[in-house]
C-alpha cells in the first residue's frame, strides 16, 4: 500500500460507483481544519481562525498532500472557536461539494483539448482531535470519546484521579483463547473479560442512527439524553 | 498524528517522573489500589501519617534520568530529520520543552528503545514494541498482510502495557491507537491522511 487508492475505503467507494471510478478526471477530496492564532498569544485575549483545506487525493504520492495542492476554502473568522457552530459556516463548502458531486462543472481539460464535466467527492476529513469532534458532533472529550467505539465501550471515572480512564479496555480485542483474557490480577481485579471485539456500523446503520437528530441550524438544544 | 505525539507525552512523562505531568502521582496511585491487585506500588502509611509513594519499576531514578538527559543533549541528528532536539531537553528541570510533533513522531520511533534502555526488562520490550508498531504504522509503504498483523499484534502490546502502568495513564489518546491499523487498512498510508503538511 503506497497510495489513499491502495485502501479498502477508496476500493469499495470504486465499486459503489463505477461511472465516477470510469473517469480519472474526478476529483476525490480531503478536507482539512485546524484552528491557530494568528497574534502572539501570550499578550493579546486569545484569538483563533479555522482555515479549512481542501485537497485532492487523485494525484501521484509525490504530488498528493504537497503544498500547491491545497487549496484554502473557507476561514472562520472570530476570537472564539467555533464549537457546533462550524455546520453554519462550512454550509456555503457543503453546497458546493454537492454540487459538484451531483451534477458536476463544466471543465476544460488542457491535456486533453476538450471540456468535460468534473465531478468530485469528498473522501474523508483531516483534523486534529478536538476539531474532529466539532465536525462529526461526537463528543471527544470525557467517557465517550472514542469515535469508534461509541457507546460501547467500558471507560469509566477514576474516583481520585477525576479522570475517564480506558484502563482494560483492550482485551476485548485479543483473540477468544489469549491467556490474558483470563487474567484476574494484573487487569481489573478479579475480572475477566470475555466479550467479543466491537462492532463497527457500516454506512447505512450509520445514517439510520444520525438520521433523526435535529441539526444545529434549527434551533438551540440540548444535550441528547445520555449522551454529552 | 495527535495521537503518537500524546502517547509519546504520556510515557516520556511518566517514564521520567517529569513533576507536575507525570501520570503516576498520589491519586493515582489510591484508585490503583481500589482496581488492582499490585501491592508493590500501593501507597505507605508512614509513622508521621504521611503517605510515602514507593517507587514503580517503569520510572527511572533520578540518576538515570540525569543519564538519560545527558545523552539527549549529546544528540546529534542528520540534517533536516528533526529538530535539535538536544536544545529541547533541560537537564535541570528534567522537562522536554518545545518539542513539536514531528519530534516527538521521531523520539518515538527512534530514540525510545535506546533511551529507556535501562528499564526493567519487560517494560523495555513492551515500550520498544510500541515504538516498532509506530514506525511500521507510519512507513511509506505497506503491505495489507502486515497491516492486518499490526491490528492483531497493537491489543496484545497495550494490554502488556495495561499490566505495567496504573489505570490513570489510560487516557483515551491511549485507547485510540488500537484503531489506527483498521483507519490504515480503509484509508491507505498514514501520510496522506496526518496533519503534518497543514499544521506547518
Amino acid at each position: 500500500m503506497q497510495h489513499p487508492s491502495d485502501g479498502k475505503a477508496w476500493k469499495h467507494f470504486d465499486n459503489v460507483y463505477p461511472d465516477f471510478a470510469a473517469d480519472p478526471r474526478h476529483v476525490r477530496l480531503g478536507l482539512c481544519s485546524d484552528g491557530f492564532t494568528p497574534y502572539v498569544q501570550a499578550s493579546t485575549s486569545p484569538y483563533s481562525c479555522w482555515p479549512v483545506f481542501l485537497t485532492p487525493y487523485n494525484l501521484s504520492p509525490e504530488m498528493c498532500v504537497t503544498k500547491p495542492y491545497m487549496f484554502l476554502t473557507c476561514l472562520i473568522p472570530g476570537p472564539t472557536n467555533p464549537t457546533k457552530k462550524i455546520d453554519v459556516y462550512l454550509q456555503p463548502l457543503i453546497d458546493d461539494l454537492q454540487l459538484l458531486w451531483n451534477e458536476g462543472v463544466f471543465t476544460y481539460d488542457i491535456f486533453g483539448k476538450e471540456n468535460f464535466v468534473m465531478r468530485a467527492c469528498l473522501m474523508w476529513t483531516i483534523n486534529d482531535f478536538p476539531a474532529y469532534g466539532m465536525l462529526s458532533g461526537w463528543e471527544t472529550k470525557g467517557k465517550l470519546a472514542c469515535p469508534h467505539c461509541m457507546e460501547d465501550i467500558k471507560a469509566f471515572t477514576l474516583r481520585h484521579g477525576g479522570k475517564a480512564s480506558w484502563f482494560d479496555c483492550h482485551r476485548r480485542f485479543l483473540p477468544t483463547n489469549h491467556p490474558f483474557r483470563k487474567s484476574q490480577r494484573r487487569f481489573l481485579k478479579n475480572k475477566t473479560e470475555m466479550d467479543g471485539p466491537l462492532y463497527i456500523m457500516n454506512g447505512g446503520q450509520l445514517w439510520g442512527f444520525l438520521n433523526d437528530f435535529p441539526k444545529v441550524t434549527e434551533g438551540p438544544f440540548d444535550n441528547l439524553p445520555g449522551y454529552g | 498524528m495527535h495521537i503518537e505525539k500524546n502517547f509519546f507525552d504520556n510515557v516520556f512523562n511518566i517514564v521520567m517522573d517529569v513533576k507536575g505531568k507525570t501520570k503516576d502521582n498520589h491519586k493515582v496511585r489510591l484508585d490503583l489500589a481500589e482496581l488492582c491487585v499490585r501491592g508493590d506500588l500501593e501507597l505507605i502509611q508512614l509513622p508521621n501519617g504521611k503517605l510515602a509513594k514507593p517507587k514503580a519499576n517503569y520510572t527511572f531514578s533520578p540518576k538515570d534520568v540525569k543519564s538519560v538527559f545527558k545523552w539527549m543533549t549529546e544528540l546529534r541528528m542528520p540534517d533536516g530529520y528533526a529538530s535539535n532536539i538536544a536544545r529541547c531537553a533541560n537537564p535541570e528541570k528534567g522537562t522536554l520543552h518545545g518539542m513539536k510533533s514531528h519530534d516527538c513522531h521521531v523520539f518515538m520511533e527512534c530514540l525510545l528503545p535506546i533511551a529507556f534502555r535501562s528499564l526493567p526488562d519487560f517494560v523495555w520490550s513492551a515500550l520498544a514494541e510500541l515504538s516498532r508498531f509506530f514506525k511500521d504504522l507510519c512507513s511509506n509503504t505497506l503491505r495489507m498482510d502486515d497491516v492486518v498483523r499490526m491490528q492483531e499484534n497493537i491489543p496484545i502490546i497495550l494490554c502488556k502495557l495495561e499490566r505495567i502502568f496504573p489505570p490513570g495513564f489510560f487516557d483515551s489518546m491511549e485507547h485510540l491507537v488500537i484503531h489506527l491499523p483498521m483507519e490504515v487498512l480503509h484509508g491507505g498510508p498514514v501520510h496522506y491522511r496526518w496533519m503534518y503538511p497543514f499544521e506547518r
